[in-house]
């Protein structure tokens, strides 16, 4: 079952440049320091360039979104991963922020979690299943296709033969 | 309302029909020359109103991509209200467009290749005298402008046109350009017909609004697309430019190779999604009809829908027409479909290679053209979403069979042809290669002028 979170957290006064900067250098996809998070169906850091805070809804101030799908027990569990697993790129990402609390350790995990907000709405493509399951299901199809695509024209009786085989394998 | 046809450039919205186009990529090497060539220019060029029955001889046209609004002196302050997909160029966008292997950016033809392109003319002739004619008042208004602007490449494009066929031929030998979308504007063109629009009810059809494809007018939403370029978006309309290299030989040979009992006439068809006369697979799936390729116009051959058809046992889901079309096949009615369309201005280029001949290894494609309000929302949904991957329809990796080369996945590329008994055609091969292009815009007449007197500037 699949869970999220979501994190506003303010950037420093003219830190918003070195931020986007940062972020545009890194890596997408299977290259992404997120991805090395085990679990994590789709995460994103976005820059908001002005949002109202709540406390202060006259000024508007531009907000680091970190908004993450993750297969963990519960949003700590997921933070603490993340401190042990990318700290180096959490720390260069964060401390553009107001209130970074100087190192990627607990206390970072309870400062992320205090700018937490409830998205209110969020879209899983697969929300019953773990991404590990969800893998497997792709490489399960993968290898039908290839077993499909070689064994269509067979006749029955080796048709029969090939599928007790690949099922064997499987 | 209408569209201002006198500012509109011609072959937008109306299709010219002429036999024979060039695409002039002009390069820009000093602001103040690009500016005159545009003033020269902008009297020459020709807008979108009706010729009747009496075509001139010639047309000529401009597009001017992201590098060329730069060489032109834009100040900063107007360039940044230009779309994230124009300002980055085509090939920042290889990944989603499916533009791999050798259709990568690194592979493009050197007169084409990433930021090359700055000004695109096209010229456009009711026959070969009409063409040079276009020509020569390129030249003239290269010369009027002076020596830092300069004709660099031309891309030579020619109808195929089958002798006794009533509709013209891409290279792989299927009927093509006769399905666009329905402009909801009588002044728009001639396209209105059953089926060119989006789905209405059980048997009608909605023409496409303006906005859709001409910036300044309201879109299916009521938007008005452009509204941040100002003035400078007024009649224009994005335009996307890409030099597609086909495999005839190749196509070929992986028909005959993979055809069962029924032919490769058959497969043809099931990848294509229409018989080689344009009949619809969907309309008529056991046999093209004898009929409705010969009607004025093939005003036939687009009246169908997908929706009666969840499973692909008429018309597969991944053929190339139902991708790149879905019509109402992705559910909601036209609902999903009706904001990601495009206007279709494609030739081809080269000889096309004889029935029967073998593999001459000559260069000869398409040069695919198409028109929108937002490439982001209308080509690159079809291209990257529909075409490149299967996600969208159901199809998971599966890639379109004729115009995307298979994804990098370790499952082969395979074509499935749904039906009680399902069939599976791969591993797929890629026939059409990306040989270079460009996103480009196509201002209204009067941005041209504006440009061409720095009025932009201001």
């Amino acid at each position: 079952m699949a869970r999220e979170l979501c994190v506003l957290t303010p950037i420093l006064p003219d830190h918003r440049e070195a931020l986007a900067a940062g972020l545009a250098g890194l890596p997408e996809g299977e290259a992404s320091p997120l991805a090395r998070v085990p679990g994590t169906h789709f995460a994103r850091w976005v820059l908001a360039p002005s949002l109202r805070p709540p406390m202060d809804p006259g000024r508007e101030t531009a907000y680091l979104v970190f908004a993450v799908e993750f297969d963990h027990r519960n949003a700590t569990a997921y933070l603490e991963d993340l401190c042990r697993r990318l700290p180096e790129e959490a720390g260069r990402v964060w401390r553009h922020c107001a209130g970074y609390p100087g190192a990627v350790d607990h206390l970072f995990v309870s400062w992320l979690l205090a700018h937490r907000v409830d998205p209110g709405f969020s879209i899983v493509a697969f929300p019953s299943a773990t991404v590990a399951e969800i893998r497997e299901a792709l490489a399960l199809r993968a290898r039908l296709a290839a077993f499909a695509l070689a064994a269509q024209r067979f006749p029955a009786e080796r048709l029969r033969q090939a599928w007790r085989e690949h099922v064997g394998a499987e | 309302m209408t569209v201002e046809q006198h500012d509109l450039q011609g072959n937008v919205l109306c299709g010219y029909g002429f036999p024979l186009a060039s695409f002039a990529c002009v390069r820009v090497r000093e602001a103040s020359a690009g500016r005159r060539l545009l003033a020269e220019l902008r009297p020459r060029l020709t807008d979108a109103t009706s010729w009747g029955s009496s075509p001139p001889p010639c047309a000529i046209n401009l597009s001017i991509g992201w590098q060329g609004l730069r060489a032109l002196g834009l100040p900063d302050a107007m360039l940044e209200h230009f779309p994230e997909e124009l300002r980055a160029g085509m090939a920042e966008r290889a990944d989603l467009l499916g533009d791999a292997d050798d259709a990568a950016p690194g592979h493009w033809q050197e007169e084409l290749e990433p930021g090359r392109v700055q000004l695109v003319v096209t010229l456009s002739g009711r026959d070969a005298a009409g063409l040079e004619q276009a020509r020569a008042t390129l030249r003239d208004a290269l010369e009027q402008a002076g020596p830092d602007v300069g004709l660099e490449h031309e891309e030579p494009t020619a109808v195929i046109a089958a002798p006794g066929e009533p509709l013209a031929r891409e290279h792989f030998g299927f009927a093509d350009g006769f399905a666009q979308p329905a402009i909801d504007d009588p002044r728009a063109g001639p396209y209105n017909k059953p089926g060119q629009g989006t789905p209405r009810g059980e048997r009608r059809w909605k023409p496409i609004a303006p906005g859709e494809f001409v910036l300044g007018y309201r879109d299916e939403d009521g938007i008005l697309p452009g509204a941040e370029l100002g003035p400078l978006g007024r009649n224009a309309t994005f335009t996307v430019l890409r030099k597609l290299e086909q495999d005839v030989a190749g196509f070929r040979a992986f028909l005959d190779e993979h055809a069962d009992e029924r032919g490769p006439e058959w497969l043809a068809s099931r990848l294509m999604g229409r018989w080689r006369d344009g009949t619809p697979v969907e309309a008529s799936p056991e046999a093209p009809h004898p009929s409705w390729a010969g009607e004025p116009r093939g005003r036939r051959l687009n009246n169908f829908r997908y929706g009666g058809d969840p499973d692909g046992h008429r018309c597969p889901l991944g053929a190339h027409v139902r991708r790149a079309n879905p019509r109402d096949g992705l559910g909601w009615g036209g609902t999903l479909t009706r904001r990601h369309r495009i206007i279709r201005r494609g030739m081809p280029y080269g000889s096309p290679l004889p029935d029967g001949a073998t593999d001459d290894r000559a260069d000869r494609g398409l040069m695919f053209v198409c028109h929108q309000a937002s490439i982001a929302r209308q080509f690159e949904v079809i291209q990257g979403l529909w075409l490149a991957d299967g996600d969208a329809l159901g199809l998971g990796d599966d890639t379109d069979p004729i115009v995307a080369g298979p994804r990098p996945t370790p499952a082969p590329g395979k074509f499935t042809i749904q039906g009680r008994e399902p069939r599976f055609v791969g591993p797929l091969r890629r026939f059409v290669t990306m040989r270079g292009g460009e996103y480009l815009f196509t201002p209204g007449l009067a941005a041209v002028q504006a440009l061409a007197g720095g009025a932009a500037r201001a």
